[in-house]
C-alpha cells in the first residue's frame, strides 16, 4: 500500500539557506495531507523533494516501504500538479494527459479509454482537441489534474493548484478535487497557503514555519490544540488574541508568558470576566462582526459577535471566557498543558 | 521572438506616426537595397560592351545565356550543396553546444554575458582566420590534415579540399550566431515544463525530441530562414578573404559567380540577371519555409 514516509529530511540550498529543517511525516495510505505555511516556509522544496526533482541534503523517504529518495523522479510513482499548471504548450489537452502513458508503453486503445475517462470526470471531454493556450485558466488546471489523473499514480502531488483561479471557481474546484480523491483512494500531498482550503480538504494537516514541521494533525486537532504559538496564530480567521498573563483574573500553568484565545471564545457570559475595555473598530460581515477593542493597558483584542449585536465605537468591551478556551505558551512557544 | 500570433491579429492603425519611425529604415533598404536591386532588375535586359560606353535592350538574352551554361548550372548544383551543408552543420553543431551548456547554465548564470562574445565575428574575419588556419606556409590544420601523406589536402588546387575550407569557415563564422538564438530558445523553454516531462516520460532522448525541441521550434525555424540567406549570399565574404585571387576551379558559389562575371569580366548585364535569378530563389525559399514549415511551428 502507498504509506509515504519522510524520516528527518533536510534541504540545503547553495550551503546557506535550511529550506526544509528535518522534517519527518508519514501520509497513510489514500490519506490527503495538507502541507500549509507561510510563504518561503519550504513547502514547495518539501513536495520537489518527495518528487525527485530536488535531491534530499539528508533523511530518507519511503514509499510503500521501499526506498523512494534514491530512485530517479521519472521512476517514481509520482504525478505532480505544477502551481502554475506546466502544460505542453504544443500538445493538445488530449495529447498532455496521454503523454506519461505513452511514455510507459500504454497501448494506444489503452491511452484513449483512459484519458476519456478523466476527461469525463473533470468535464474535459469537448476541449480534448485545443491546445492550452485556447483554454482559460480553470480548464488549464483540469488539464493539469487529469494529466496527473490518468497515470493512476501511487501519490499525488498538488502545489498550490488552485491559487490562480477566482474564488467561485476554487470553491467548487476544492470540493472536485476532494470528491476525486476520495474516489480513487490515492495518497495526495496538498500544498497551499489558504489555511480554508488546507481546513476544508485534509484528513490531516501539516503546518510549517522556516522550514520546519510546527505541528502534525487532523483539522480540528491543530484548531481546538496547537501545538506552538505560531500554529495558534497562523490557523483560525481572525487571528487568535495574545494575552499576558497578569490580564488574566486566574491562575495559570508554570512557565506560561503568553496566553491565547480565540476571538469566537470570547462572550459575554464566559465565567471569567477580562477587565473591561472600549471598541475602537467593528467590521461588519453580516452574519457576523469582529469587533476591535482595547484593553487598560493598551492591550488590543478582537472579539467575534453575532451579527445583530448592534455595537457602536467607543461602547465598552466587556466580555469573559471559559478556562478550557485558554491556549498556553511558554518562552519558547510551545503549548504548556493546563 | 516576434509573437506571431499576436502580429497576425494587428490591425493597422491610420496615424502617420509609426510611418515616421521606421522611415530611416525604409531609406537605408531603400537606397542600399531596393534600388540597386530595381538598378540590376533594369541592367539583367541590357547587353552593355565592356567600356560602358554603349548599351543595347536585349529582352532575356542575357537568361537564356545563364540557363544555357554548363558552368552555370553546376555552380548552382554546388551552391545547393553549400549551402545545405552550411546551414545543417551550423544549426546542428550550435543545437549540441547550446543543449550541453543549457544544463549548465540553470545552475549558474556568471557566464553568460561572455557567450556572447562570440556574436561580433564578421564573414570576413572568420574567412582571415580560416586563411591563416589552412595556410600551406603557417596554418596548423594544413599541417595536421597533411600529416603523414605527401601533399594529399591542398585547398589551393584541389576544389574538394578547398570546399572543406570554406565549409568549415562559414559554419564557424554562424555557430556562433546561432548558439545564441538557440540558448536563449532553451532558456525561454519554462522550467516547470521540463520537470513535468522529467516525471512523465524516463527516455532523456525522448523527452528532448518531443518537447524541448518542438518548443524550440519557433527558433530553429528562424534561424533557418536566416541560415539559408547567409549560405547563399554572406559567405561570399568568407570565400573572397580565403581567396583573395579566386578559389580552384568548382569551388565557387553563385554570388562569388556574380561578384567574377560582373566586376572581373565586365559582363554587367548576364551578371545582373544571375543576381537576378539568385534573388527570386531566395525569395521562393523564404514563401516556402513560411508556407510549409512555419505551419508546423508551435508559438507559444
Ligand atoms: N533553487 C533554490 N536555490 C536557493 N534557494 C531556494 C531555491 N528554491 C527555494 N529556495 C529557498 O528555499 C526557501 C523555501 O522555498 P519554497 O519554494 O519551498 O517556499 P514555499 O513554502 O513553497 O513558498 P510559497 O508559498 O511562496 O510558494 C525559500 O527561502 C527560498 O528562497
Ligand atoms: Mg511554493
Amino acid at each position: 500500500m502507498a504509506r509515504l514516509e519522510l524520516t528527518n529530511i533536510s534541504k540545503v540550498f547553495a550551503g546557506q539557506t535550511r529550506a526544509v529543517d528535518r522534517v519527518s511525516l508519514t501520509v497513510e495510505d489514500g490519506e490527503f495531507v495538507a502541507l500549509l505555511g507561510p510563504s518561503g516556509c519550504g513547502k514547495s522544496t518539501l513536495l520537489r523533494m518527495i518528487a525527485g526533482l530536488e535531491t534530499l541534503t539528508e533523511g530518507q523517504v519511503d514509499l510503500a516501504g521501499m526506498r523512494l529518495d534514491t530512485v530517479p523522479p521519472s521512476k517514481r510513482d509520482v504525478a505532480m500538479v505544477f502551481q502554475n499548471y506546466a502544460l505542453y504548450p504544443h500538445m493538445t489537452a488530449f495529447g498532455n494527459m496521454a503523454y506519461a502513458l505513452k511514455n510507459r508503453g500504454v497501448t494506444r486503445d489503452a491511452i484513449r479509454v483512459r484519458v476519456e475517462q478523466a476527461a469525463q470526470l473533470l468535464q474535459l471531454t469537448e476541449l480534448l482537441d485545443r491546445k492550452p493556450s485556447q483554454l482559460s485558466g480553470g480548464q488549464r488546471q483540469r488539464v493539469a489534474m487529469g494529466r496527473a489523473l490518468v497515470r493512476e499514480p501511487q501519490v499525488f502531488l498538488f502545489d498550490e493548484p488552485l491559487s490562480n483561479l477566482d474564488a467561485a471557481l476554487r470553491g467548487q474546484m476544492r470540493v472536485e478535487i476532494r470528491q476525486l480523491q476520495r474516489t480513487l483512494r490515492i495518497t495526495s500531498v496538498f500544498v497551499t497557503h489558504d489555511q480554508i482550503e488546507a481546513m476544508t480538504m485534509a484528513d490531516r494537516l501539516a503546518v510549517m514555519n522556516q522550514g520546519r514541521l510546527e505541528q502534525f494533525g487532523t483539522p480540528l486537532e491543530i484548531y481546538h490544540r496547537p501545538a506552538t504559538q505560531f500554529v495558534a496564530s497562523f490557523i483560525g480567521s481572525p487571528p487568535m488574541n495574545f494575552l499576558s498573563p497578569s490580564l488574566l483574573p486566574i491562575p495559570l500553568p508554570e512557565g506560561t508568558v503568553t496566553v491565547g484565545i480565540r476571538p469566537e471564545h470570547l462572550t459575554a457570559e464566559g465565567a471569567h470576566r477580562l477587565p473591561a475595555g472600549h471598541c475602537l473598530l467593528i467590521e461588519e460581515l453580516g452574519s457576523e462582526a469582529i469587533v476591535h477593542g482595547q484593553l487598560p493597558d493598551n492591550q488590543m483584542i478582537l472579539v467575534r459577535v453575532a451579527g445583530d449585536h448592534r455595537r457602536v465605537i467607543g461602547d465598552s468591551v466587556d466580555v469573559g471566557f471559559d478556562v478550557h478556551h485558554l491556549h498556553c505558551f511558554d518562552a519558547q512557544g510551545l503549548r504548556v498543558e493546563q | 521572438m516576434p509573437q506571431p500570433a499576436l502580429m497576425k491579429r494587428v490591425q493597422f492603425s491610420h496615424s502617420p506616426i509609426p510611418y515616421l519611425f521606421v522611415l530611416p529604415q525604409i531609406l537605408i533598404i531603400g537606397v542600399f537595397f531596393l534600388w540597386p536591386s530595381l538598378e540590376a532588375f533594369r541592367l539583367s535586359f541590357f547587353l552593355e560592351d565592356p567600356w560602358g560606353l554603349s548599351n543595347q535592350f536585349v529582352w532575356f538574352e542575357n537568361y537564356i545565356t545563364i540557363f544555357e551554361d554548363p558552368d552555370y548550372q553546376s555552380v548552382f548544383g554546388s551552391t545547393v550543396v553549400f549551402s545545405v551543408v552550411v546551414t545543417f552543420l551550423s544549426i546542428g553543431i550550435a543545437l549540441l553546444l547550446a543543449v550541453k551548456v543549457d544544463g549548465l547554465l540553470r545552475f549558474s548564470m556568471q557566464y553568460r554575458p561572455l557567450l556572447t562574445w562570440a556574436y561580433a565575428v564578421a564573414p570576413a574575419v572568420a574567412g582571415l582566420v580560416a586563411r591563416f588556419l589552412y595556410s600551406p606556409q603557417i596554418g596548423p590544420l594544413y599541417d595536421w590534415l597533411n600529416a603523414g601523406t605527401d601533399g594529399w589536402f591542398e585547398p589551393r588546387l584541389d576544389p574538394m579540399d578547398a570546399w572543406l575550407v570554406l565549409i568549415s569557415g562559414s559554419v564557424w563564422k554562424q555557430i556562433s550566431v546561432n548558439f545564441i538564438f538557440i540558448l536563449a530558445g532553451l532558456q525561454a523553454i519554462p522550467r516547470t515544463v521540463l520537470e513535468a516531462a522529467l516525471l512523465d516520460n524516463p527516455n532523456g532522448g525522448r523527452r528532448f525530441l518531443s518537447i524541448t525541441l518542438p518548443l524550440l521550434a519557433p527558433t530553429l525555424f528562424f534561424l533557418l530562414v536566416i541560415n539559408i540567406s547567409y549560405a547563399v549570399f554572406e559567405t561570399f565574404g568568407v570565400i573572397d578573404t580565403v581567396y583573395p585571387f579566386g578559389p580552384p576551379a568548382g569551388a565557387e558559389t553563385l554570388v562569388y559567380k556574380v561578384y567574377v562575371d560582373g566586376f572581373k569580366g565586365a559582363d554587367l548585364g548576364g551578371s545582373s540577371a544571375q543576381s537576378v535569378i539568385l534573388m527570386v530563389i531566395v525569395l521562393a525559399l523564404t514563401m516556402i519555409q513560411f508556407k510549409y514549415i512555419e505551419k508546423r511551428v508551435h508559438y507559444t
